[in-house]
């Protein structure tokens, strides 16, 4: 079952030792551990056969990137999962056989959606001139540090379009690193500014705002999916820890005061873990197409596994008392995620504002 | 939606009594009980609950003194549903008050109700209604064959009756309440009321907080089906089958308090006056779903439940111990 066999392996290959040595790295995680990963066959799950791939859905990865979050184990994985997505659903059957191969092998691919803050907005300010000619920054370009393929939202004359662009096309200085709030994460600000674009390279002018949708909605599944792992390492530490720390003479866990919102996380989580796994169902009944009860499940775990984590991480340091205040304290990993999560292809709001017409039109 | 009354009759006869015995009693027992539970000829109430001890169950202090053929009662149960119209009752009472601890000293009685020194006393409801009573035992005397099992197996025996009351074998505290009043249910309410001269469903305050409780109806609904896979549940397995009736009771008082809160002045109104919306039912249901967060174990014990069954996953220590009512669910539920 992929299920367990993904936890074993970020079990093995992300102690929290490891999650703490790569805190200051660069790219945030391990070739090797990359490597393995790509041996397993996990970055071409969601690919087709004929690119290499093992042809299973976005319902097998669901798995794999809830134990990466157990396990704060940072790798491009989700980067290069979407962006080989996008390719999917908007590349010729050419430009798919140039790129999805090698995604496959383990080159790190990622998306270059945002010039701003804005997960709402489909428009961009970036821009493609006629003469193919890029001028714009994008900003939380995740694992951009090691990414050979970039996938970026630009603007073409007038209609948004997703083009390509290579590695060895950028300057050194093109990217700079975010300070993120989660240390274990990378993402980066990078300047495609006089970047030059072969047409090949640019992808179908068809349905982009469509794709970016189906993109969008994808993102916030697996990053739910990572999230609802992350929430249970983090209620392991909780558990841990009321399980040691004694005051007024009694283990602290014995308070109902500390038991009963370990019980909320614990009920949040659940609640949490059936919304992705139900998304997940979802995803391979319909066989990849994204409809509208797709939608509804993609926000809901999104929205669910965001306030999840976000009162986990929340409490976590709270419950540890002065040690909670610490940066050596490992609740600092949970509460920093979860700030960072909440984010990424939208907060609970937003989801919860589009699910609102989808559910009481 | 006037139809979905709170509580079906027979309930404890249907939901509990009956699946207790066709689990548990002897061939007897099934012979003499099972078809009256069916027919509804046979009402059936429940006497767990006393004055002095509600949460703490194991502490039951009604007495049963076996007198040669007979057992002698005396004591008092409590929130005994259909105390007036029931012929029989589950009854946990005290067998030996010598017992190595208080768990061992209590048996478990098919008691009738009709029999003499067995007096009940109507309780009104913060309803307003009645429903329940106190039933009070004076020197009531019953056959001893109404002992149920052997004599210290009643806790062993309660705990099975509370997992088909809690739910967690298909009982009545949430799969039932789920038909009884939903999400669709409030959403329709919100077409009718008018807010800022528009109706409510359009205000985005509103909006959002009925997509929350969406969700959160959901979340229970499909908790219920991954309960089924065991490989989907393995870091607390109890948990879901443990946190059914708290999740759903507690959602379910919080969605009909926010019920009457958007009611405008309406939310004044009470059942019996004409301008009350859909007759008061929002506020009869607020008031009755305490009945599912209290009864059968209150939420506050059942967090405390909860709790230890995840605290004993990460640390065999003296929480198990002192966790015998968890102890009981667990033996059952894998026994």
């Amino acid at each position: 079952m992929i299920l367990e066999s993904a936890r074993n392996f970020c079990k093995d290959t992300s102690p929290i030792e490891q999650v703490r040595e790569l805190l200051e790295s660069s790219q945030g995680y391990e070739d090797g551990v990359w490597k393995q990963l790509v041996g397993l066959g996990w970055t071409g799950i969601a690919i087709p056969e004929r690119f290499g791939g093992s042809e299973l859905g976005i319902e097998a990865v669901v798995p794999i990137v809830e134990s990466m979050g157990r396990s704060l184990s940072a790798t491009p994985f989700i980067s290069c999962t979407l962006a080989a997505q996008v390719l999917l659903r908007a590349a010729s059957p050419e430009q798919q056989q140039r790129w999805l191969p090698k995604i496959v092998e383990g080159q790190v691919a990622t998306l270059a959606l945002l010039d701003n803050e804005d997960w709402g907005a489909n428009s961009t300010s970036h821009q493609l001139s006629d003469a193919l000619v890029l001028t714009g920054e994008k900003w939380f370009v995740d694992d951009a540090v090691t990414a050979e393929l970039f996938i970026i939202l630009t603007q073409y004359q007038g209609s948004p379009r997703f083009v390509v662009v290579e590695r060895n096309q950028l300057a050194d200085t093109a990217i700079q690193a975010h300070a993120l709030i989660d240390e274990t994460k990378r993402s980066a600000k990078v300047d495609f500014t006089g970047v030059s674009v072969t047409a090949d390279a640019m992808l179908s002018a068809k349905n982009t705002d469509k794709i970016l949708g189906e993109c969008k909605l994808m993102g916030a599944l697996l990053v739910a999916a990572e999230a609802v792992g992350t929430t249970a390492s983090c209620l392991n530490l909780i558990i841990e820890y009321l399980n040691t720390r004694k005051q007024f003479g009694k283990l602290i866990g014995s308070y109902q005061a500390l038991k009963h919102p370990s019980v909320e996380i614990l009920n949040k989580m659940e609640g949490a873990r059936s919304q992705i796994y139900h998304a997940a169902t979802l995803f391979e009944d319909s066989q990849g197409v994204i409809d509208r009860d797709v939608e509804v499940a993609c926000r809901m775990a999104k929205a669910s596994a965001n306030d999840t984590l976000l009162y986990a991480g929340d409490r976590a340091v709270q419950f540890h008392g002065g040690m909670g205040f610490t940066y050596e304290c490992n609740a600092q990993l949970y509460i920093r995620r979860a700030q960072w999560s909440q984010q990424q292809f939208g907060d609970s709001a937003h989801h919860r504002k589009r699910l609102a017409p989808l559910l009481l039109g | 939606m006037n139809h979905k009354a709170p509580i079906i009759f027979n309930t404890i006869g249907l939901g509990w009594a009956g699946p207790l015995i066709l689990k548990m009693g002897t061939e007897a027992e099934n012979q003499k009980y099972i078809k009256g539970i069916l027919t509804a000829d046979d009402i059936w109430c429940q006497g767990f609950s006393e004055p002095d001890n509600g949460s703490d169950l194991g502490n039951a202090q009604t007495r049963a003194v076996r007198e040669g053929d007979e057992y002698v009662l005396n004591g008092s149960k409590i929130w005994t549903t259909h105390g007036t119209y029931a012929k029989y009752m589950i009854l946990l009472a005290r067998t030996n008050p010598e017992a190595k601890n208080k768990y061992a000293g209590l048996s478990f009685f098919l008691s009738p109700m009709h029999a003499p020194g067995i007096t009940t006393s109507p309780i009104r409801k913060i309803t307003g209604e009645y429903g329940f009573t106190q039933t009070f035992f004076d020197e009531a005397r019953i056959p001893a064959e109404c002992l149920m099992g052997q004599e210290g197996q009643g806790w062993m025996i309660a705990m099975q009756t509370l997992q088909f009351e809690r739910s967690v074998d298909g009982g009545q505290a949430t799969k039932y309440n789920f038909k009884s009043i939903t999400s669709a249910d409030l959403i329709e309410t919100c077409r009718t009321i008018q807010r800022d001269g528009k109706p409510l469903l359009e205000d985005p305050v509103v909006q959002d907080q009925l997509v929350q409780f969406i969700m959160e109806e959901r979340n229970f609904l499909l908790n219920l089906k991954r309960s089924e896979l065991n490989a989907l549940c393995t870091d607390y397995p109890m948990s879901l089958m443990l946190s059914g009736k708290l999740e759903a009771t507690e959602l379910f008082r919080r969605m009909r308090q926010y019920a009457v809160s958007l009611q405008g002045a309406k939310g004044g109104l009470y059942i019996h006056d004409d301008e009350a919306l859909n007759g008061g039912i929002w506020q009869h249901a607020y008031f009755n779903i305490f009945s599912a967060t209290i009864g059968g174990g209150t939420s506050q014990v059942q967090n405390n439940i909860i709790a230890e069954h995840a605290l004993q996953r990460r640390a065999k220590d003296d929480f198990g111990k002192r966790t015998q009512l968890l102890q009981g669910y667990i033996a059952h539920r894998t026994g």
